[in-house]
């Protein structure tokens, strides 16, 4: 490997690069509060808990990140593992038996159980089975927390485009949750 | 569906997106001509689109329009200005017509709410109104009023008048420690009030903590939303929000291990805002730091006691910060309230329930500058503070009279402030630099025998402490003596053994015994231990269940009593999961014995079930270099040895090497006891040569350390067999005589390992041609062997087809006749 004029986010330690986690930060708080309304009320992570869970494991992961929206589509999947996972456990939970009563922030009527997070998840794991791509739209801007200018930037592709594919990934979606 | 029919079907759905809706029917038909099913699905596609848009895109667009109340009149409040919003209402202060008041009035912030998202909102304000406290703010009126033609729900909260944080409260009014300590105490109870009635805050931290212009405290933002007050503390940056939001998450909730109750992360940030108060800063000193660097700092660093900030903060006080903001769950106060008395108890005078936590704090520390010698010594010392916990409380039970607690403590500081000397001397201390841990455990070693204790009590204590911190080192000679001084104290004073010392010196001395391979006696002592401790604690006490495992490991090592480790670990396991915390590592190491007591008596099925669960649960949840999932994982390992499955074997144990190294450094007893399992497993799988290497390492590593006990002959004796197996007897046969002489050294005379290494001198010595030398080795191994292990035994059985096969080398065909029919056919 050259010893000088190396990319400045190859540092070879695993670490995210600080200075890039900085400019991205408000980002990933937004987008964290963003998901944790459409989470369960007694969702036990609170929106700076999922962000600091998912910069935990984005710490840990070994991949570099490019540019900015390499980190913010890391960001984005990092974060759809989290909650699908803590849905998972309350599943087992709820199963288990015995709820304490937890005050918390809601929601707008939304994705209020576990099931249907995991319903959603389920269908996102169809739509990818056939549409890679879309799937990607959907992770962005659901898991993410993005607009479509922001997808469109993330994902190199034409705002229009990132529109209509939004659509169609949506209505596959509804048919799918649909049955 | 068909990626391609998919993709068929989206190309025409955009399309079509661009027509008007009438138009569509016809266009999509036209399309897709023959493909009726094509068509279908279109404009299936296109209908779902028009319901859905609005259900899916109301959200972000009702959270766009949550717009200022100011000035509006809602419910006969008059809206005075916003104070802050949060999740899904947004605060108000508030004119309240009748009664004349000033409140907070918390709005539904969504313009055309779910019945759903109404009902929690309304929850909310019953809850709230369910908590009646003097420290959480009241909520005093509720309904719902017509607001740009929708219900919206509403309700309104007493107001905080000139609201300040808790800590800026401390700090203007420039409290002593007395004072902080009557400013906390309501806050406790107002958590307190909360857990009792099922409702955890989440989110306690000096920002929802507010004094208000009395001086009274109000707890608010039960995890719902920003309150009055709110705008006092707006001044943090972002990042600083985030980082003071994160210095009060308890490390389970930060690794996400956090399942079932979650009173004790409550109660961790009840500890970090205590600390905060009392030594004026945070615990965590990563204001300057990166976030990935403060996460870090989080998860490794022990913060120092707040004494060290604020000299005026008593050492009961640091311990009772410690215990509160301790990294295990269970080892925090059960409740608020429990915290509450601790402190009181601290107010009037009276020893404190909390320990001294020095020992871990600063080992912890140490413990990540040098990361090779201190895992083992790490884990002596948490044994050493968690002790005291334990001892204190069996003592506190025993300690009627005022004087006999009064003694006590006194013991206990003597105790303790030995220790804090010991620890402050191996954290580099005044000399500056960094000391090796053994170097101050030698230290404390020779501190104790030349000082003179007050009480026999504080000996005991102290001795018990270096014992089990030698015993991490692995000097077990030395702990030994300083245990049974220990011991020997203990009779000769007579001391009850309700004070809970007999039970942790039984227990340390087991431990030492049980590593030198003196089983019997380790095994008497474990017995000891539980039978007093059953007394003195229960049947169903955590202690108890502890001696119950402790004996369970032991005689699983010994071999002889699965069917009672079974038992006893059976046992155990219901009480760790009558804990809080229903899985937790013990659990994992309960159900660990269990599989390999299973597998000892032969139900390979249940035990191979067994081992399963037991990792599935430690990969569940335990972080990947969790001591107690590493322990699972050696095990399983182990017990797929036992089964000749060496490749699994091999795999597991490859895993684990790099698990101890990453934790313990290479050249820790742990991580080189893993390596001769590996080495041994290569060896069996035929890889001889890397098998050797393995064990070079071993040895290397054990020499390095000054380990000589039986860890470092048997990986030793592993080398020796590597090499001659290999075909150079001549390579092997010098390391084989040294062995022995260190067998014949360092172990009992009777344990089994002294006759296996004669055995493979002897073996070394025939192959060299040394046939009268061979003669004598194998003998005395084979006398050895057969009288403590007896003649059918395996290892017993390899002497005799290694005596025949001298004989018939010899030759001298009598003699190998004689062996020959010895042998019994057990020998693989």
């Amino acid at each position: 490997m050259a010893t000088s004029g190396s990319a400045p986010n190859e540092r070879g330690d695993g670490d995210p690069d600080p200075s890039l986690f900085a400019a991205v930060e408000h980002e990933l708080h937004a987008l964290a509060a963003n998901l944790m309304r459409t989470e369960r009320a007694n969702h036990t992570l609170q929106p700076t808990a999922l962000l600091h869970e998912a910069w935990l494991r984005l710490s840990r992961n070994d991949r570099r990140w490019n540019d900015r929206e390499h980190f913010v589509r890391t960001a984005a999947r990092t974060m759809r593992r989290v909650l699908i996972e803590h849905a998972r456990a309350r599943m087992r939970e709820k199963r288990d038996g015995g709820n304490r009563l937890t005050l918390s922030t809601d929601l707008l009527g939304r994705a209020e159980a576990p099931e249907d997070l995991l319903a959603v998840e389920h269908a996102i794991e169809a739509l990818e089975a056939v549409d890679p791509e879309l799937a990607r739209i959907v992770e962005l801007r659901v898991f993410g927390g993005l607009d479509h200018p922001a997808i469109a930037a993330a994902t190199d592709r034409s705002l229009r485009t990132v529109e209509r594919g939004w659509r169609a990934a949506r209505a596959f979606l509804a048919r799918h949750l649909r049955g | 569906m068909l990626p391609e029919t998919w993709q068929r079907a989206r190309a025409v759905f955009e399309q079509a997106l661009d027509l008007e809706a009438g138009e569509r029917d016809a266009w999509v038909r036209d399309q897709c001509g023959a493909d009726a099913a094509l068509a279908g699905e279109v404009l299936a596609l296109l209908r779902l689109d028009a319901e859905i848009q609005p259900v899916l895109d109301a959200a972000p667009v009702l959270r766009a329009r949550d717009h200022d109340l100011a000035g509006a009149t809602i419910a006969g409040f008059q809206v005075r200005r916003r104070l802050g919003s949060g999740g899904m209402g947004t605060v108000y202060e508030a004119q309240q017509e009748r009664p004349q008041r000033t409140v907070a009035l918390k709005v539904l912030a969504v313009q055309f709410p779910s019945e759903r998202a109404r009902r929690r909102f309304e929850d909310e304000a019953e809850i709230l109104a369910r908590l009646r406290h003097p420290g959480i703010a009241q909520v005093l009126a509720a309904g719902s009023a017509r607001l740009d033609c929708a219900d919206v729900p509403w309700f309104a909260m007493e107001l905080v008048e000139e609201p300040r944080p808790i800590d800026a409260f401390v700090r203007e009014q420039r409290l002593d420690v007395a004072g902080v300590l009557a400013l906390f105490a309501p806050v406790l109870d107002a958590v307190h009030c909360a857990h009792q009635h099922g409702v955890i805050h989440r989110d306690l931290k000096p920002a929802n903590v507010l004094v208000d212009r009395r001086g009274h405290v109000k707890l608010i933002d039960f995890g719902i939303a920003s309150l009055a007050g709110r705008d006092a503390v707006d001044r943090c940056t972002r990042t600083g929000e985030i980082l003071g939001t994160l210095a009060y998450m308890s490390p389970e909730r930060l690794e996400r291990k956090s399942l079932g109750d979650e009173t004790p992360a409550d109660i961790y940030a009840l500890g970090v805002m205590l600390y905060e108060l009392l030594a004026g800063r945070s615990p965590f000193a990563f204001a300057e730091l990166p976030p990935a660097r403060a996460m870090a700092e989080l998860l490794a660093a022990d913060p120092a006691p707040p004494s060290r900030c604020n000299l005026a903060v008593p050492v009961e006080l640091d311990w009772i910060v410690t215990k509160a903001m301790a990294r295990e769950a269970g080892r925090r106060y059960a409740s608020a309230t429990e915290f509450q008395a601790d402190i009181e108890r601290f107010r009037r005078n009276d020893p404190v329930a909390a320990g001294p936590p020095s020992a871990t704090y600063r080992l912890r520390k140490l413990a990540w500058r040098h990361r090779v010698l201190l895992g083992a010594a790490a884990t002596a010392f948490a044994a050493v503070t968690t002790g005291f916990v334990v001892a204190m409380v069996g003592w506190s039970r025993v300690a009627t009279a005022e004087h006999q607690a009064q003694r006590k403590a006194a013991t206990l500081r003597e105790v303790n402030r030995f220790q804090e000397s010991v620890l402050f001397d191996a954290s580099g201390g005044e000399r500056g630099g960094d000391v090796l841990l053994v170097d101050a455990v030698d230290r404390a070693a020779a501190a104790i025998d030349e000082r003179q204790f007050g009480d026999p009590v504080a000996e005991i204590g102290a001795r018990r402490a270096v014992g089990n911190a030698l015993l991490g080192c692995g000097r077990l000679q030395d702990a030994e003596r300083h245990l049974s001084r220990a011991a020997a104290l203990l009779a000769e004073h007579n001391i009850d053994p309700g004070e809970g010392w007999q039970v942790l010196v039984d227990e340390a001395l087991a431990k030492v015994h049980e590593k030198q391979g003196k089983l019997e006696l380790a095994e008497r002592e474990a017995r000891r231990a539980l039978a007093v401790s059953i007394t003195i604690y229960g049947d169903g006490a955590d202690t108890t269940a502890i001696e119950r495992h402790n004996l369970a490991t032991l005689l699983l090592e010994r071999g002889t009593g699965h069917a009672e480790a079974l038992t006893l670990a059976t046992h155990a396991l219901r009480a760790f999961e009558r804990q809080p915390r229903s899985v937790d590592e013990r659990t994992i190491h309960a159900r660990t014995l269990i599989a390999s007591a299973l597998a000892g008596l032969g139900r390979l099925d249940e035990a191979e079930a067994a081992f399963t669960a037991a990792m599935a649960e430690a990969e569940q949840y335990l972080p990947p270099d969790h001591a107690a999932r590493l322990a699972t994982l050696d095990a399983w390992a182990g017990y797929l040895f036992g089964q000749r499955r060496f490749e699994a074997a091999h795999e597991r144990l490859v895993a684990l090497v790099a698990a101890r190294e990453r934790v313990f450094g290479a050249h820790h007893p742990k991580t080189l006891s893993v390596q001769s399992s590996l080495a041994a497993t290569q060896g069996e799988l035929g890889r001889y040569a890397d098998a050797e290497a393995t064990l070079r390492r071993v040895v290397a590593g054990f020499d390095a350390l000054g380990v000589h006990g039986i860890e470092h002959v048997k990986a030793q004796q592993s080398l020796v067999a590597t090499i001659r197996r290999q075909g150079r007897a001549a390579d092997a046969e010098p390391l084989a005589r040294e062995n022995r002489a260190d067998a014949a050294r360092r172990l009992p005379s009777d344990h089994w390992l002294v006759g296996v290494v004669a055995k493979e001198h002897g073996a070394c010595l025939r192959e060299l041609g040394r046939f009268e030398e061979a003669e004598q080795a194998l003998l005395e191994g084979h006398a050895l062997l057969e009288r403590i292990i007896g003649a059918d035994d395996y290892r017993t059985q390899r002497v005799v087809s290694e005596l025949t096969a001298l004989y018939e080398a010899w030759p001298r065909q009598k003699e190998a006749e004689k062996w020959r029919r010895k042998q019994t056919g057990h020998e693989r």
